[in-house]
């Protein structure tokens, strides 16, 4: 079986700056979760860039389908990948439909303005991540919690197999956080592959699939949730002391810091 | 969705019949003031109507009115044109310096005595190489705020002018100088049926594409990333929108001289009426467009016994249009 997106290899660098990454190597198949753990300034975002296309790797292969990437043309690397950039304000005040429906623009020709059904196919996903209030109002009166989950919905909306989030949780308060995590979880088991980017080690737990870890090296290791996230792993990616601990209430694992940040002495 | 489609096309549909409902009247309107009735007689039973008649309607008021209409409509949509894909909501083809690049064109045609089709040619050429510049300026300077393509554009047109004044200081001042000046305010007495279709194929051409791309155009609007990650090639559906739009700027140049004003501040009229979505704002930017240099230039011709410039008249009333847009819009820098 090919794998929908593997990475061979994979090296990037600035021109004239040291490496962000390379000998990155990894393989994703429908219905994986890969999140992406790392200290902040690591290269989360920019290995998310040269998947979609907005940079170029200097080195290594990426292949969908096993096909290069890069022999893709924009508009069918867009019907292949769906990416959600990390929040940033959203200065345009198009209504959160049209905004939405703007993720079927690869499926329209050059010429072609979005019809009835593509405007349906945004009121779902707006349906599906509870926000279908909102489908009226322009985009830029939200907040920056309301704009990510129009993003995400936008994303939806892309139908592509591949959906790329950089931090889909960071301006979200904790129970739109569960709610994107679940929605993560069920777009898995209906056959997409997920990548995303997080600030929280739980977020790896709850989803329990894969895991790639930056260490501070810039050196990229992928595994099984379970087998990667040791609290020694954790503690050298970030460079601070944490725990992990399970708890039976949650039939879980979780990552704290200590329990005192100053040590009494 | 329906109902957002319908009250949209209620605007576009409404704002048509104004525009056809002024140009009747201004028809009417003139130093030879005409009723109606007359108007009536004169365009279904032209053989009952004095030949004097006659010839205001078809020759001197028509072409010049159809003019006002294709020439604002043109500019408007190249300024919203301008205004999406540099996500700027200051630019204009003023702005950018393209009105006074395809002026310093023209006026090099003048000065050589090319025919209409070379002033056409000089008028884009320069246009285009105007806003080429406007858009490298910041691009060295790796600034991408919407100030730096202001002040790049500021730069420009400043370099333009300049060139235009040493154009009308070669200018044989008995033929060529007053031709340059009279039509470096804008005017549209000089419109005859014959230089009209010389450049409708040329407005025709940009106002077509523009208007195909209407859709892209919103995707565009939203940065060069988001407009990538949803497959628009950029960097080329981004030229072809520059050359598209500098062939309304510059057509509309040869025809009238620079009107300014109308690329700036129609586009955000027309946001203002209709939204963002430039798939609506596109064609009801143009309307405005029309109906706006329609009423300017009938004002220029009505009010005094002489011919008011019209880029003295769009300033005066562009200036507090503009403001109003500032203040409510929140225009950020």
């Amino acid at each position: 079986m090919t794998a929908l997106l593997s990475t061979i290899n994979l090296a990037f660098h600035y021109p004239r700056r040291p490496v962000v990454f390379n000998q990155l190597s990894f393989q994703l198949n429908r219905g994986d979760i890969l999140t992406i753990l790392g200290p902040n300034g690591i290269g989360k975002s920019t290995l998310l860039n040269c998947i979609v296309g907005g940079l170029t790797p200097t080195a290594g292969q990426l292949l969908m389908n096993n096909q290069p990437i890069d022999q893709l043309t924009v508009r069918d690397r867009a019907k292949m990948i769906a990416y959600v950039a990390q929040q940033t304000a959203n200065q345009t005040a198009l209504l959160v439909q049209d905004y939405v429906v703007t993720g079927r623009t690869p499926y329209l020709s050059f010429g072609q303005v979005p019809g009835v059904e593509d405007y349906e196919r945004g009121e779902d996903a707006l349906e599906k991540l509870g926000i279908i209030a909102l489908k009226d109002q322009p985009l830029n009166t939200l907040s920056g919690g309301q704009q990510q989950l129009v993003t995400i919905a936008k994303a939806l909306v892309q139908a592509a197999p591949l959906i790329i989030l950089d931090e889909p949780t960071s301006a979200l308060d904790f129970g739109r956080q569960q709610l994107i995590l679940e929605l993560i979880e069920r777009l898995a088991a209906d056959g997409y592959a997920i990548i995303l980017t997080s600030h929280n080690p739980n977020h790896a737990f709850l989803l329990d699939h894969q895991v790639g870890l930056f260490a501070p090296d810039g050196h990229f290791t992928v595994g099984a949730t379970q087998t990667l996230l040791t609290a020694t792993a954790l503690s050298q990616t970030y460079q601070a002391d944490l725990k992990l601990v399970y708890v039976p209430e949650l039939g879980r694992t979780i990552c704290e810091m200590p329990h005192r940040l100053v040590s009494p002495n | 969705m329906r109902k957002h489609h319908i009250s949209t096309n209620l605007i576009l549909g409404l704002t048509l019949m104004v525009l056809i409902l002024l140009a009747f009247l201004a028809l009417t309107m003139g130093r030879y003031q005409l009723s109606f009735d007359d108007l009536l007689t004169a365009l279904i039973r032209s053989q009952q109507t004095s030949p004097i008649i006659t010839n205001i309607l078809f020759n001197l008021r028509l072409p010049r009115i159809l003019g006002a209409i294709i020439i604002g409509a043109a500019l408007a949509i190249s300024g919203t044109a301008y205004q999406s894909i540099f996500q700027n909501p200051l630019v204009s083809p003023d702005l950018l310096g393209v009105s006074n690049g395809a002026a310093v064109g023209a006026a090099t045609a003048i000065l050589l005595g090319l025919h209409p089709f070379g002033t056409q040619v000089l008028a884009f050429g320069a246009g285009l190489l105007a806003v080429c510049l406007s858009i490298a300026i910041p691009r060295a300077m790796g600034q991408s705020t919407t100030l730096s393509l202001v002040l790049a554009g500021i730069v420009v047109s400043g370099l333009m002018q300049a060139i235009l004044g040493l154009l009308k200081y070669l200018a044989d001042p008995d033929s060529q100088l007053q031709t340059i000046v009279y039509w470096q305010l804008g005017s549209l007495s000089k419109i005859t049926p014959t230089n009209l279709l010389s450049v409708l194929p040329m407005l025709f051409v940009g106002g077509l594409v523009l208007w195909v791309m209407r859709w892209r155009l919103t995707v565009l609007s939203l940065g060069d990333r988001q407009a990538q990650a949803q497959g628009v090639n950029v960097v080329l559906e981004r030229r072809i929108v520059v050359v598209c739009a500098t062939f309304l700027t510059a057509g509309a140049v040869c025809l009238s001289g620079t009107i300014g004003w109308i690329g700036l501040i129609v586009p955000h009229m027309a946001r203002l009426l209709i939204g963002p979505n430039t798939r609506y704002a596109l064609p009801l930017s143009g309307l405005v467009g029309a109906i706006f240099l329609l009423l300017v230039d009938t004002l220029a011709r009505t009010l005094s016994a002489g011919e008011i410039p019209l880029s003295i008249l769009t300033g005066f009333i562009g200036t507090p249009i503009f403001i109003y847009i500032l203040l409510t819009r929140k225009v950020r820098l």
